[in-house]
C-alpha cells in the first residue's frame, strides 16, 4: 500500500525562497504576522511566483491536518478511586477488608510462632542448666565420696561420674522424639551439646575437690554434706523434672505447630483475597 | 459546571468532579497521545496514566489553560514512551499491512457520518496518510504541528504546553509543515482529490 513506503522527507524549498520566507509564509497563514510584517510579505508575494505557490501548498497542508476531527478516546479514562490512591467506604470494602483482617492474622500468627519458638528454645536451654545441677547434686555423693577417698581411690572417680552421664543421654534420647516435628531436632542438639559440657564440668570438681590441702577434715565435712543435702535434692530434682517440663514443652510445641499452621493458612487466604479484589 | 469550580472540588479531593474533567478533556489527551505515539494501546496508556498523574498533582496546576497543563502531562508521557522505544526498538512504527492493525489505524470513529462511501474511503486514506507522515517528522516538529494544527491551539498556548519560546514554535511549526508537504507530495491522488476541494474553498 502506498501510505507504507516511506517517502523521502526533507523541506525542499523552491528557488529563491529561504527558510524565513517559509516561517513567515506559515506565521502568515495563523495569521501570526505584525501589520507591517504582512504588508512586506504580501508585496513580495505579488511579485514572487515562487513564493506563491509554496505559499498554496503551505495551504493545503495545514488545511489536511486542520481537517482531522479529534480522535474520539476508545473507552472512558475516568478515575476509579482505587487509580487515584483515594479511599473511599463501602467500595470494594469487604474484600480488601477481608484481606487486612486475614493479612493480620497472618502477621500476629508469624509473631507468636516466633515468640514461641524462642521461648521453646529458650526453656531447652534452661532445662540441660537444671539437669546438670541435679547431676552435679547427685554426682556430690560419689565425689563426696571420692573426695573422701582421697587420692587413694582415683579409678573410682570416673566410674561413678560415668554412671549418671550415662544415664542422662537416654533421657534425652527417650525425650527427644517424644514431641514431632523437625524444630525439635535443633532443641535436641542442643541438649545433646550442652550435656557435653555439664558432663565436662564435673569432672573437673574432682580436681578442686582434690585440691584442699586437709583431706581429713574435707572427709568429715564432705559425707555429711553430702549425705544431709545433696541426695534429696537431687531426688527431688530428678522426680520433679520429668513430668513438670516435658507436659509443658509438649504444649509449647503442640502451639508451635498450631501457629505455624495459622501462620501459613491465613496468608495464603490473605493472597487468594487479594488475587480475587485484582482479578 | 465551571471548569473551575471542577478543578477546585477536585483539588479537595472530589474525584467525581476530576473525571468529569476526564470526560471533557479525554479525546483531546488521547488524541494527542495517538498522534505523538502512533499506536492505540500506547495512546491510552499514556491517557490513562495522563489522568492518574494529573489527579496526583493538581495541586501543582498555576491556573491559566488546564487543556495545556493536561496536555503538557500526556505529552511528557509520550516522550518517555518514545525514548523508551528508542533504547527497545522492537515494534516498527510504521502500520503493518494486517487486519487487524487496519482496525485500529482506521478506526470507525475517524469517519465524519455524513460522507458518502468514497468520501469516507477517501477520508480514511487521508487520516492514515497524515498519521504516517506525523510519525516522519520529528518528535520536536511533531509536537508543535500537533498542538496547532490538530489540537488548535495558538502559538501561546502551544509554546505553553511545549514548554518553548514563541520563537521556537514558530519555527517549528513551518519545517513541520514543510516536511509534512514532502511527505504528503507521495499521496498525490489522495492530494490532487484534497486540492480541488481546497481550490473550491478558496473560489
Amino acid at each position: 500500500m502506498k501510505w507504507f513506503q516511506r517517502q523521502q522527507i526533507d523541506s525542499k524549498l523552491p528557488n529563491g525562497v529561504s527558510e524565513r520566507d517559509a516561517e513567515l509564509l506559515s506565521a502568515y497563514l495563523d495569521g501570526q504576522l505584525s501589520q507591517r510584517e504582512q504588508q512586506q510579505l504580501e508585496q513580495r508575494l505579488e511579485r514572487t511566483p515562487a513564493l506563491q505557490t509554496l505559499l498554496a501548498e503551505l495551504r493545503l497542508t495545514r488545511t489536511l491536518l486542520r481537517s482531522q476531527p479529534l480522535l474520539r478516546a476508545p473507552r472512558n479514562f475516568t478515575l476509579t478511586p482505587q487509580m487515584a490512591g483515594v479511599r473511599v467506604p463501602g467500595l470494594r470494602q469487604p474484600r480488601s477488608s477481608a484481606f487486612s483482617a486475614l493479612r493480620l492474622a497472618s502477621v500476629l500468627a508469624t509473631i507468636f510462632f516466633v515468640i514461641v519458638l524462642v521461648g521453646d528454645l529458650y526453656a531447652s536451654r534452661l532445662q540441660p542448666a537444671m539437669m546438670p545441677a541435679a547431676d552435679a547434686a547427685q554426682q556430690a555423693i560419689p565425689f563426696g565420696k571420692g573426695g573422701g577417698g582421697g587420692g587413694g581411690e582415683p579409678e573410682s572417680l570416673p566410674g561413678s561420674v560415668e554412671a549418671p552421664a550415662e544415664v542422662q543421654p537416654e533421657a534425652m534420647a527417650t525425650e527427644a522424639p517424644i514431641p514431632t516435628g523437625a524444630p525439635v531436632a535443633a532443641p535436641a542438639a542442643t541438649q545433646a551439646r550442652e550435656f557435653n559440657i555439664a558432663q565436662a564440668t564435673p569432672t573437673e570438681e574432682p580436681i578442686l575437690g582434690l585440691a584442699p590441702p586437709a583431706p581429713a577434715e574435707a572427709q568429715k565435712v564432705a559425707p555429711t554434706e553430702a549425705m544431709a543435702l545433696p541426695p534429696p535434692e537431687g531426688e527431688a530434682v530428678q522426680q520433679a523434672a520429668p513430668p513438670t517440663v516435658s507436659p509443658v514443652r509438649w504444649l509449647l510445641r503442640a502451639l508451635l505447630i498450631l501457629l505455624g499452621l495459622l501462620a501459613v493458612g491465613t496468608g495464603a487466604a490473605a493472597f487468594l483475597a487479594r488475587k480475587r479484589a485484582w482479578g | 459546571m465551571d471548569e473551575t469550580v471542577l478543578i477546585h472540588a477536585a483539588l479537595q479531593g472530589d474525584l467525581e468532579a476530576f473525571n468529569r474533567l476526564v470526560l471533557a478533556y479525554q479525546d483531546r489527551v488521547y488524541s494527542q497521545a495517538y498522534r505523538m505515539l502512533g499506536e492505540a494501546e500506547a495512546a491510552e496508556d499514556a491517557a490513562q496514566e495522563a489522568f492518574i498523574s494529573a489527579f496526583r498533582n493538581l495541586g501543582a496546576y498555576r491556573g491559566g489553560s488546564f487543556r495545556a497543563w493536561l496536555l503538557r502531562i500526556v505529552t511528557n508521557l509520550c516522550y518517555d514512551e518514545l525514548r523508551r522505544r528508542q533504547r527497545r526498538p522492537t515494534a516498527p512504527l510504521e502500520p503493518l499491512a494486517q487486519e487487524d492493525d487496519e482496525e485500529i489505524e482506521s478506526p470507525r470513529w475517524l469517519a465524519d457520518p455524513g460522507l458518502t462511501p468514497e468520501q469516507e474511503v477517501e477520508q480514511q486514506e487521508l487520516g492514515r496518510a497524515l498519521q504516517h507522515c506525523l510519525e516522519e517528522l520529528p518528535s520536536d516538529f511533531r509536537l508543535v504541528v500537533v498542538l496547532v494544527d490538530i489540537q488548535g491551539m495558538d502559538y501561546e498556548e502551544a509554546a505553553t504546553t511545549a514548554g518553548v519560546p514563541l520563537g521556537t514554535i514558530k519555527s517549528r511549526l513551518a519545517r513541520a509543515r514543510l516536511r509534512m508537504r514532502e511527505c504528503l507530495r507521495g499521496f498525490g491522488e489522495l492530494l490532487g482529490g484534497m486540492g480541488r476541494l481546497e481550490g473550491e474553498r478558496q473560489r
